[in-house]
């Protein structure tokens, strides 16, 4: 098992060093940068900048060096923790993302919660009671819930919120609450107003687990494990959670290293919609304006985090199925 | 002869689209206490639908339409009486206690019958748990017992592994201690050294009939394999498309058979003291289930097929001497 | 987004169940689920009838090839070629079906857009600015049945609120007219036409015929919706023919090679699907410069879709290839000194396309989705450009949706036809089961 973590983590170096290059260039590729932005804008509003100063300004966020020395020089102070300096807002990155990339954490991890609480029993359900209402209806919802893009469905929540409520359904937290420091009262109003964007983001991955779970539970059911379970004289219901279910839950298990970049992508896009001060808004602005730094540390810490989440939930699958800690992944 | 288990006109029915599969259809057989009684078929016969029947574990679409099972079930105080199992609901109480307790079942395919991801340890105590008022620790210890019973080496360390980590025979020999640990008074055994190689199934075999006599246990071996009936059975049952077609004693049945199939199915077996070119083999295949044929079920492939006979007439069970029952239509008066 | 991520081949259990039984008894005929990981509605019906299909040569002896007369019973599928068969089942799904219907219909009329749709997508209808959907009577107010007609439009100014209102003219009725001319226009680039398949006349006085509204600019919804579809709908099918092209190629690589090949491909495919998809694809999105022509944006954002979505497909390919290779098909037209180049075009190909097939139609509406979600965020196509994405950037604001709903329209047609691909999508997944029943 020790064995299993360690090669995991090693193998995670090179994908790390792949994502940091990746979410470089993506920041590179467009002509032009944000200082040449700038100075044009500037110009725009009639402010004519010299040559010196453009130089001076240049040297400051370190535009004159060569993409390459630029890259090595972001990812070894990011490396250290200093994620470089946004143009925009001329703050360091590493305060703006802080809070937002928190509250990302949170909501992707609760919506996982929300994933799989709901998708698991009624994915069993569905399977138990193979072709009964129920089952029809819920089959009929996920595809339904799989074809909705998150941000569409949290434009029609909003709609119905300001149409029939007359509440606004967008933020994180409450008027008193929004620049309070942290307190009980602030954690509990942000829990209050997570739960949508959760439920929002969370929509396509309950559908999809649902089919999952429901097909991998149907196919427990006929196996022979199931019969000599039964032949033992166990209760049906016991027996469907003891064993089938048991068995079923590792496939759908596994598949939180898939989820969860979908969760983070889809609060991104959420985020922006409903206006949450999470990661999304502010991903957008700096891609907007190419504010290279932030969006590069965005881009980056938002993978990180995704792999991180994917390899814990490996170690987590290896440890409750035998099969893949003894090296035995090929048989599932 | 102390009757254990009484199965009459057992119909078993599986309700499809393409219409109404007649798996199990009016069989009529009986166990003897501490016998073994082969049932012999092809495959599709209706063997195993049948053992699932007396289980209660026929799953739709399939279901038990008709017909009694009489189990003689004994209490505590030792007197005797016949419950028929059809008549408890298959998932009450009382057939869970038989289920498991009174009679056990071992499967054909020993690994995919074990829990992938449970300890097999744990299969069996858990069984132990659920019929016996005992311990875990004591229920423990009996697993082991049953472990070593069943001749497997080391068997403390055995009760932590898993399925995929033993071989075939290994994983039949749990399950047969499993089925064992309460020491029921029938086994079921469903073709359970089909999927083995040869010198494992003697192995089991072997195991099987020496626990049999230890244990004063009847056991129901289903199997499509002549050569073990003639090794394990005392009685034979050879099943036809769902009905009993012939039933009599191992030596009888070998020795003389009286229905057509049951002499081809004998001619088909390769044997030392005659001198052939060609093995023999049942002229064309089991019919479709969906479109049941007029008269005798086997008439399309039977050697002494009697136009308009056997083919308009559905032939009934038929009782020879030496409690031999037949089911054709050469031992009636439309025989010429 | 579909449950297919880890991709169970159907081929995993089914063959060894087919186990030559004419009788579901063997099985206990309940519960034999050898379906996939994700086709949940049609594929469990299957279960428990793998045992009815059989070739008579997986019956049983000798005897039956020798002399397989009448009573071998009937054996529905063995003269049926696979592909026959995946038609077949095919047609039995009316779920699939009618996401085919649907398909056809729209790209029809995506097709013929400026023919359909009553004005050209540019028209600015500039006193009915967010003019609600036009109602269509048949019954006029005195309850007669009439052809279909509209009622002019008055726009009459709130004192209170100081909004515009339009207001039906019970008084002046206007029939519906087939075939008016109006807006000119060049079908396909070639024949210059004015005639549109429905309208009304005098429409800048009595108001345009806008079944769907209108928008900020007082342009008709519905045509746009039109014109729109022919960037979002075709945007999925070249970024899915670019992944049909990765995705075999580096896949069949991964596959036929092995070894070092495979390992780097096998990464570079982990690394992908491990990074969250939206925020690099705003990332790659944003980098292209906002001065492009706009046919070159869409072909970017085609290509920034299509590099994150081969990789399920190269993963069914390679795994095919793998499987394949030891496939005792494979090793017999190996031993009959067939050349490699042959094998795979004369085997491997024809074996997986079925299943290439099944994954190209769930990519699709994945890659719909995606230009949607860009060109909703601003990053990927922008006005003048019309598509279903560019079209709902107007609805960004809630408030908006709030006074305006059909402003959402395009939503709509993008939810029905994601639905459409994956009905299609799992209809033939289920159907290219070789093992499912008829």
């Amino acid at each position: 098992m020790r064995e299993y973590i360690l090669r995991r983590v090693l193998q995670l170096i090179p994908t790390l060093i792949f994502i940091s290059i990746v979410s470089f260039t993506i920041i590179q590729l467009p002509p032009g940068d944000y200082l040449t932005t700038y100075v044009a804008n500037l110009a725009a509003a009639g402010e004519q900048l010299s040559e010196a100063e453009i130089m001076a300004l240049e040297a400051h966020y370190g535009l004159n060096q060569s993409p390459y020395v630029q890259y090595i020089k972001w990812i070894t102070n990011f490396v250290q923790g200093d994620m470089g300096q946004s143009f925009y807002w001329d703050r360091p990155v590493s305060k703006l993302i802080g809070e937002r990339l928190a509250l990302t954490m949170v909501m992707s991890f609760l919506t996982l919660l929300f994933v799989y609480a709901i998708a698991i029993p009624i994915g069993i359900y569905s399977a138990v009671r193979q072709y009964s209402p129920t089952d029809y209806a819920v089959t009929f919802l996920g595809f339904i819930g799989l074809a909705t893009p998150n941000f569409l469905l949290a434009l029609v929540i909003m709609y119905i919120g300001i149409k029939y409520f007359g509440a606004s359904a967008g933020g994180l937290f409450s008027e008193e609450y929004l620049d309070a420091p942290w307190s009980v009262g602030r954690v509990w109003d942000m829990l209050k107003h997570m739960w949508l964007p959760v439920v929002i983001v969370g929509t396509a991955g309950t559908a999809g687990a649902i089919r999952v779970m429901r097909a991998t539970t149907l196919d427990e059911l006929g196996r022979p494990y199931v019969e000599t379970a039964r032949s033992k004289g166990l209760r049906e219901g016991q027996l469907t959670m003891k064993y089938p279910v048991r068995v079923a839950l590792n496939p759908i298990l596994s598949t939180i290293g898939w989820q969860l970049p979908q969760i983070v992508s889809g609060t991104v896009l959420v985020a922006l919609v409903l206006n949450l001060p999470t990661t999304g808004p502010l991903l957008w602005r700096a891609l907007m304006s190419q504010d290279m730094y932030l969006a590069a540390s965005f881009i980056m810490i938002l993978s990180t985090l995704t792999l991180v989440g994917t390899l814990l939930s490996d170690i987590l699958l290896a440890w409750i199925d035998p099969r893949i800690r003894y090296g035995d992944r090929g048989s599932i | 002869m102390d009757t254990l288990l009484e199965v009459k006109n057992l119909q078993t029915y599986f309700f499809m689209a393409e219409g109404v599969a007649k798996a199990v259809d009016s069989a009529t057989f009986s166990i003897q206490r501490g016998q073994v009684l082969g049932v012999v078929g092809e495959s599709g016969c209706g063997k195993s639908v049948t053992a699932r029947s007396i289980m209660r574990m026929v799953r739709p679409p399939g279901h038990t339409v008709d017909g009694e099972i009489l189990y003689t079930q004994t209490d505590e105080a030792g007197q005797s009486a016949p419950v028929d199992l059809l008549q408890l609901p298959a998932t009450g109480p009382e057939m869970r206690s038989i289920r498991g307790g009174e009679i056990a079942m071992i499967f054909q395919e020993p690994r995919a019958s074990l829990s992938p991801v449970h300890r097999i340890g744990d299969q069996i105590t858990e069984n132990i748990l659920l019929h016996q008022d005992v311990s875990p620790s004591e229920a423990k210890e009996i697993a082991i017992e049953m472990l070593q019973q069943v001749n497997i080496p080391l068997a403390d360390q055995r009760m932590n592994a898993y399925a995929h980590q033993l071989s075939g025979g290994m994983c039949q020999r749990v399950m047969i201690a499993m089925a064992l640990s309460c020491h029921p008074s029938l086994l079921i055994a469903d073709e359970p050294t089909t999927a083995l190689d040869v010198t494992t199934e003697a192995q089991i075999l072997e195991l099987m009939q020496a626990l049999q006599a230890n244990l004063n246990m009847a056991i129901m071996f289903i199997t499509h394999d002549l050569g073990i009936i003639a090794d394990m059975a005392d009685e034979v049952t050879v099943m036809y498309l769902g009905r009993v077609v012939e039933r009599g004693s191992a030596s009888d049945i070998f020795r003389d058979p009286k229905h057509p199939y049951t002499t081809a199915l004998l001619e088909s077996l390769p044997r030392m003291d005659q001198k052939r070119e060609w093995l023999q083999t049942i002229r064309g295949v089991v019919p479709d289930p969906y479109s049941p044929l007029n008269g005798c079920p086997f008439h399309p492939r039977c050697a002494h097929f009697m136009p308009g006979i056997c083919n308009e007439i559905v032939p009934q069970p038929i009782n020879l001497e030496d409690g031999r029952e037949v089911r054709c239509l050469l031992y009636t008066e439309h025989a010429v | 987004m579909t449950a297919t991520g880890d991709h169970n081949s159907p081929s995993n259990g089914a063959p060894s169940q087919v186990s030559g039984i004419v009788a579901p008894s063997d099985s206990e005929g309940a519960g034999r689920h050898s379906s996939e990981l994700s086709s949940p509605s049609i594929a469990d019906s299957r279960a428990s009838k793998d045992e009815t299909i059989s070739s008579p040569y997986e019956r049983g002896n000798l005897s039956d090839l020798l002399d397989a007369d009448g009573a071998t019973g009937e054996s529905r599928t063995q003269y049926l070629t696979p592909r026959q068969l995946m038609i077949i089942r095919f047609g039995k799904n009316k779920l699939a079906l009618l996401g085919l219907w649907f398909l056809l219909l729209i790209y029809a009329s995506v097709l013929f857009a400026p023919m359909i749709a009553p004005y050209d997508p540019f028209h600015r209808f500039n006193k009915h600015l967010y003019v609600p959907p036009r109602e269509i009577h048949i019954r006029d107010d005195a309850g007669n049945w009439q052809r279909p007609f509209v009622y002019a439009v008055k726009i009459e100014t709130n004192k209170e609120t100081f909004t515009r209102e339009f207001i039906e003219d019970r008084n002046q009725r206007y029939p519906i007219k087939l075939f008016v001319h109006g807006d000119p226009y060049k079908l396909w680039g070639l024949w210059k036409m004015d005639w549109h398949l429905f309208g009304v006349e005098n429409a800048e006085e009595i108001g345009p015929i806008f079944l769907l509204g209108g928008d900020k600019f007082g342009r008709d919804i519905f045509g746009r919706v039109l014109f729109g579809g022919r960037i979002s709908l075709t945007i999925g099918l070249f970024g899915v023919a670019i992944s049909l092209f990765i995705g075999l190629l580096l896949g069949g690589l991964s596959g036929l090679y092995g070894g070092t090949v495979d390992n780097i491909v096998q990464r570079l495919i982990e690394f992908l699907r491990s990074i969250p998809t939206i925020p690099l694809w705003m990332g790659l999105a944003a980098a292209m410069p906002a001065d492009w022509p706009q046919i070159r944006i869409y072909f970017g954002i085609t290509i920034i879709l299509s590099l994150l979505s081969w990789t399920t497909l190269a993963r069914v390919v390679r795994g095919k290839f793998l499987s394949l290779r030891n496939e005792d098909f494979v090793l017999a037209a190996q031993s009959a000194g067939a050349s490699q180049w042959y094998l795979i075009w004369q085997h491997l190909v024809p074996s997986f396309m079925s299943y290439v097939l099944v994954d190209l139609t769930l990519a699709i509406p994945n890659m719909i989705l995606g230009e949607t979600a860009l060109s909703f965020l601003g990053l990927g196509l922008v006005s003048p450009a019309v598509s279903w994405g560019v079209m709902l950037k107007d609805a960004q604001q809630v408030v908006e949706i709030a006074i305006h709903p059909w402003i959402l329209w395009p939503a709509m047609f993008v939810v029905v036809t994601v639905l459409a691909f994956n009905f299609i999508g799992d209809g033939l997944r289920d159907a290219a089961d070789p093992y499912a029943d008829l």
